[in-house]
């Protein structure tokens, strides 16, 4: 019994690990758009019973789903730019300098402000955690997803549909 | 003829009820009048639980599909990142 308890809350501190702490409400006072998807592995679960096999989207999200135990998404857009600080990026990237995570790709656009990072996470050399940071001169997004992703199907995700821009 | 007159006479002799017959019997039937009570308050409790069990399952359906389109934005959002990155490495690799 100690041995689960253990091992249990071993299991949960990792993706505990994963699961960024985006504590980034006082942006959302300032954006004119904003969105914050908070989706755990019960609703996930819960969710993906709901899912239709009809609609192409859906049915690789069905697929998708099944290694995950996360998606959360906070994402701000702004009338103006200069309505958040390096210290609200740093907040994000200071997490992700823990042990596991690793900076996969970084673009940087000086010119036009521009700073796109993808980080994954691993354990025991598999990938079960991923982060996408999205930074333009008013836009902030950060996207966490928890759980090992399948990239190519992720990035089929919404392409019939109009991308959240 | 004789004997089954005599049948018949003992068959149809008057026969005294035993005691609180009629006690009884005035008995069963209040407990017949007041019975219909309990059944509409029985079909009641069933109407009850009944629409109580189709809000409950109604509520979790609505929360489920929410939960749907919250998953399906993040995983659009998420795609969509993926994609602008992907286009901007290859942009870069060209340049």
């Amino acid at each position: 019994m100690k041995v689960q308890l253990i091992a249990l809350l071993s299991f949960a501190s990792l993706l505990f690990g994963q699961r960024l702490q985006l504590n980034l409400d006082h942006l959302a006072k300032k954006a004119a758009k904003t969105e914050d998807v908070n989706v755990d592995g019960a609703m996930m679960q819960h969710a993906s019973s709901f899912l239709s096999d009809k609609n192409k989207d859906e049915k690789s999200a069905r697929k998708l789903v099944k290694g995950m135990d996360g998606v959360y998404v906070r994402s701000f857009k702004f009338d103006k730019p200069g309505e958040f600080t390096e210290a609200d990026i740093d907040s994000v990237r200071r997490q992700l300098q823990a042990p596991g995570w690793s900076r996969m790709v970084s673009t940087v656009d000086k010119k036009k402000g521009k700073i796109e990072e993808v980080y994954f996470h691993a354990t025991n050399g598999k990938s079960d955690g991923m982060v996408v940071l999205d930074i333009k001169p008013a836009k902030f997004e950060v996207v966490n997803i928890v759980g090992s992703v399948d990239m190519g199907r992720l990035s089929e995700m919404g392409e019939n549909k109009k991308a959240e821009q | 003829m004789r004997p089954f007159e005599d049948e018949l006479r003992n068959a149809l002799k008057p026969v005294e009820p035993p005691p609180g017959f009629a006690e009884r019997v005035m008995a069963r039937v209040e407990a017949r009048r007041t019975r219909p009570r309990y059944r509409w308050a029985a079909i009641a409790a069933v109407l009850l639980l009944t629409a109580g069990l189709g809000y409950r399952q109604h509520v979790q359906r609505q929360r489920a599909l929410e939960a749907k389109e919250q998953l399906m934005l993040g995983l659009r959002i998420a795609g969509s990142r993926l994609r602008e990155i992907r286009s901007q490495i290859l942009r870069e690799d060209l340049i």
